[in-house]
């Protein structure tokens, strides 16, 4: 049997039984919170599987004033009289990989479409394309640099 | 001695109460919830579904191989090595889709009947989870025969759960703080679907999201026992009757006709699979479970509108009924009457109109994107047809509350035009959305590719 007085509820002031119950309540809710972070941090992935910087061949690879799409890396490599570049081949709207139809870039999933420069012309795709720089590996192909913007003007000028 | 004959009233009782898996039921029932009109057996067959979901997931577990290289060929051999393989497959598909189709239904049923109402909040709460559950379950499984419809399906999916990152590029954030890129991370393990998806899909579809739909079943049924059966009106005449054995015939009946349906269609329907999945090529048009082709529509007006603010902002108008609906006069009579079958019919013939009318808008003139070019992204997010939708419902909605006078009768506006809503925008994802999402009034039309 507990003594009555112990049952009491007091007036107004912290007992030592209320304060002790708190708190271990207060370390029971900290330790669940933090293994709850450890957790969630074990969840989000430390390394992916995609590669950021690639080699993608030689210049002749590539024939002047054409697209190439790289369906592995998911860019298209553009070829002109002067020089190299790459932009991404993944719709800003949801993922889909595009089609280069007529002269632009077009997305089979939700019809969004881009112009040369990588600019939506229409559709629901909410930002341009982005650019990536390019520059030759010391084995002498080309490189891309996925982690590395540019703009659409910025070429690996090879004359 | 008490009298403990078959039949007898304590029998009857103790069958019931002595019996684990029947003591889920009280041991009387109302005569009026058996009745066929009042819940037209809906939660019942979606407890049955879900048993057979896991007794046919179970044998399909036993073959197939959460791989990226073997996962494609587990289902092919599912489908024609494995002896009565595709039969199960069939009823494991047409199963989960069922339950899809009666969760909604069930939360119509209930919606309309008040079923929310007198002290039933919390389990009104626990259903609209289980109806998350339920999709994300039908979702997580439709990655796993790793074919083109699961690949593309789910990258589309994946790319919803970032599309916060709509409006952090908007205001230009993204590099800095990207909530949307670390969700879609979460559930997809990798930048994209591969591998890590799959693992983390299959882990969700078989243990996970399974035994969280079991436990809150189990709280569900409890709750309806300690909110003293389903909600009936006051002026309710019927009495009270055995539970042994009246409610369990009934309950066989219900189990009796979904087998049978789901059997034929099992044994009619080939559960699809289609090529195996090639990350390099979109299917065209590449589209999700036809459960969120409504939203997939809506996705394609915006992203981070259509994928994010428009369901969040349903899913809390449902949990926020039962807060501001106080009205209990209502509970258990079918549109409470007729005044809000007239609530109802209106909306219905309001929601319909308004839906055609922009979506007949925005398929034939396009809409601000197309009208002024260089127009913001923020713009877009916040006026596009999905926002006006919705918004043209809630003025509908105020506008009922403001003639009712009626906080209940609003909310039964607003849900009617968001479900006719649903309904046609699924329509037009699923028959009317052809390569590149655009509009063709028939399959026949699409350009050959």
């Amino acid at each position: 049997m507990i003594p009555e007085t112990l049952m009491e509820k007091p007036k107004g002031g912290l007992t030592r039984r209320r304060f002790l119950g708190k708190a271990a309540l207060g370390c029971a809710a900290g330790a669940g919170g933090l293994a709850g972070i450890a957790a969630l941090r074990s969840i989000a992935p430390a390394l992916t599987r995609t590669k950021k910087v690639f080699s993608v061949g030689r210049l002749h690879d590539f024939p002047v004033n054409t697209f190439t799409l790289l369906p592995k890396h998911k860019v298209f490599i553009l070829r002109d009289h002067e020089g190299v570049r790459a932009v991404s081949a993944i719709c800003t709207h949801l993922g889909c990989v595009l089609k280069r139809v007529e002269d632009e870039f077009r997305c089979p999933c939700h019809g969004s479409r881009f112009d040369d420069s990588g600019q939506v012309i229409s559709g629901p795709a909410p930002s341009a394309l982005p650019w990536f720089k390019v520059d030759l590996a010391p084995d002498g192909r080309i490189r891309v640099h996925t982690n590395q913007r540019t703009t659409s003007q910025d070429k690996l000028r090879l004359f | 001695m008490p009298d403990l004959s078959p039949g007898s009233q304590r029998s009857r009782i103790q069958k019931v109460s002595r019996n684990f898996f029947l003591h889920i039921h009280a041991p009387r029932v109302n005569l009026r919830s058996l009745k066929l009109t009042t819940t037209f057996g809906l939660g019942v067959a979606l407890g049955f579904l879900f048993l057979i979901l896991i007794l046919t997931g179970v044998l399909l577990m036993l073959y197939y191989t959460p791989s990226e290289g073997q996962a494609y060929s587990s289902v092919k051999d599912i489908m024609y090595v494995v002896k009565g393989g595709r039969y199960i497959r069939n009823l494991h598909r047409w199963a989960a889709h069922g339950m899809v189709i009666l969760a909604f239904l069930h939360l119509i049923r209930t919606f309309f009947t008040g079923a929310y109402l007198k002290g039933r909040r919390l389990n009104w709460i626990i259903g609209v989870a289980m109806l998350l559950v339920t999709l994300l379950l039908s979702f997580s499984g439709y990655l796993l025969p790793w074919d083109q419809l699961a690949y593309w399906a789910v990258t589309i999916g994946s790319n919803i759960a970032a599309s916060a990152r709509e409006l952090t590029d908007a205001l230009g954030m993204t590099q800095v703080f990207d909530p949307g890129g670390f969700v879609k991370q979460l559930l997809i393990g990798d930048e994209v679907v591969g591998q890590e998806a799959l693992t983390r899909f299959y882990m969700l579809h078989i243990i996970f999201l399974p035994l969280t739909l079991l436990i809150l079943m189990g709280v569900h049924f409890w709750r309806i026992r300690k909110d003293g059966g389903l909600a009936r009106p006051a002026d309710s005449r019927e009495q009270d009757i055995h539970t042994w054995p009246t409610a369990l015939w009934g309950e066989l009946a219900v189990l009796m006709v979904s087998l049978a349906i789901l059997m034929a269609a099992a044994f009619f329907f080939d559960a699809p699979l289609k090529e195996l999945a090639n990350p390099l090529l979109p299917e065209n048009p590449a589209k999700s479970p036809w459960y969120f082709l409504g939203v997939q529509e809506l996705i394609s007006y915006s992203a981070f509108a259509g994928g994010i603010i428009i369901p969040v902002l349903f899913v809390a108008f449902l949990v926020s009924i039962p807060f501001r609906d106080r009205e209990e006069s209502h509970a258990g009579i079918w549109f409470s009457g007729i005044v809000g079958k007239r609530v109802t019919i209106a909306s219905l013939f309001f929601s319909a109109a308004v839906t055609i009318g922009i979506l007949f808008v925005n398929v034939n003139f396009g809409w601000l994107g197309d009208w002024f070019a260089g127009t913001p992204q923020v713009l877009i997010i916040l006026i596009n047809p999905g926002t006006v939708l919705a918004a043209a419902y809630a003025v509908w909605s105020v506008y009922q509350r403001r003639r009712t006078g009626s906080v209940h009768f609003s909310a039964m506006a607003l849900f009617t035009c968001a479900l006719v809503g649903l309904i046609i925008l699924t329509f037009v994802g699923v028959w009317l959305r052809g390569p590149d999402w655009e509009f063709y009034w028939l399959r026949s039309n699409w350009p050959v590719q």
